[in-house]
């Protein structure tokens, strides 16, 4: 059987080059039955450092040793007002207000703004009384065709109406 | 916004977690125990720094939430205390009594017996500086990694990785001369 690998492992756990897997391996190694000669001289140590890992304190250590009970990590208790615990409340409630009160002035402030100059109004006819003998023929034109659908008698609003 | 919650229910969770001693202190205490022996090399010490260590953890429980590794700290904790008796042990004058049994000889491809084997490791082990010590009781005994190791003994992983390089050189020769014919 070549030994060749362990050899290598071993010279490289001499240099501090070895990793912990690599070392586990040449633990394993030394802790089985047959190990070749020329290696045998090793089987001592790696068996000697497994052996101290055992070691174990007696068992009348516990006996002696002075164990506190099971706790819980302490919580402070920190008493509050009525308006303190309502702050969060309060704190929601501005920040709405102020919310809506910023938007509406945005709002208001980016619309354009309307003429509402009365003395700069002007119409746009010239003839009153032309325009009056239209709305009315307009409106009775209107009436004549709601009576053809309802059958009632036509008012003549140019009648009891005097133009103006 | 889903992580967010999970993330505030986990915290909380953990915060709101039962600790105990017994399960979230004691397990540690045999790697606590083996990393004591190894550095003040006396077993009765070694006891005692476990149980300064022990309390010294639970008491600082309040401050647990910050630390990465519970096992890592715990090592930590012991280490420095182990290093504070051996400073203090120093100041008195060390006994030779405290030193661990050194076998007249070893002859390693004879079989030797488990007290034996484990003799012959704290033989070797106990030849090399406190650092290099720890850092192959972590490695080798413990198997954590060069980060574990390093966040156990406040050195950068380059610097451990140099002394473990030491350490191993140091052990190859002290083994060629227990082996008696060199490599």
């Amino acid at each position: 059987m070549d030994y060749k690998y362990i050899e290598q492992l071993l010279e490289r756990y001499w240099e501090g080059q070895t990793s912990l897997q690599e070392e586990a391996i040449l633990h394993m190694f030394f802790e089985q039955e047959d190990v070749p000669a020329h290696l045998q001289r090793y089987k001592p140590l790696f068996e000697g450092l497994a052996q101290q890992a055992k070691i174990r304190l007696d068992e009348t250590f516990e006996t002696h040793l002075p164990i506190p009970e099971k706790e819980r990590p302490a919580v402070k208790a920190r008493p509050i007002t009525y308006m303190q615990r309502l702050s969060p409340l309060y704190k929601a409630a501005a920040i709405v207000g102020i919310t809506l009160t910023l938007g509406n002035a945005a709002q208001s402030s980016f619309k354009p703004e309307e003429d509402y100059n009365d003395n700069g109004y002007q119409n746009s006819y010239e003839n009153a009384a032309a325009v009056y003998a239209e709305e009315t023929e307009t409106v009775k034109f209107v009436s004549e065709r709601m009576d053809e659908v309802n059958g009632n008698d036509s008012l003549d609003i140019a009648e009891d109406t005097p133009a103006p | 916004m889903s992580v967010t919650f999970r993330a505030l229910t986990r915290l909380h969770n953990r915060e709101m977690k039962e600790i105990s001693f017994r399960n979230d202190v004691l397990p540690f205490k045999d790697k606590i125990f083996r990393l004591a022996l190894r550095i003040t090399m006396n077993r009765a010490e070694a006891e005692d720094i476990v149980q300064d260590t022990l309390i010294r953890v639970w008491n600082k429980r309040n401050e647990w939430s910050g630390f990465s590794s519970m096992e890592a700290y715990c090592l930590a904790v012991c280490r420095n205390l182990s290093l504070d008796r051996i400073s203090l042990k120093e100041n008195c004058h060390a006994t030779l009594e405290d030193q661990p049994d050194t076998p007249d000889s070893f002859t390693p491809h004879d079989a030797l017996t488990r007290k034996e084997q484990i003799s012959l490791v704290e033989t070797l082990l106990a030849g090399l500086p406190e650092v290099q010590r720890s850092i192959i009781q972590l490695r080798e005994i413990e198997g954590k990694n060069y980060r574990e190791i390093a966040e156990i003994l406040n050195l950068s992983e380059e610097k451990v990785k140099v002394y473990l390089f030491r350490a191993r050189q140091r052990i190859k020769q002290a083994y060629a001369k227990i082996d008696g014919y060199g490599l």
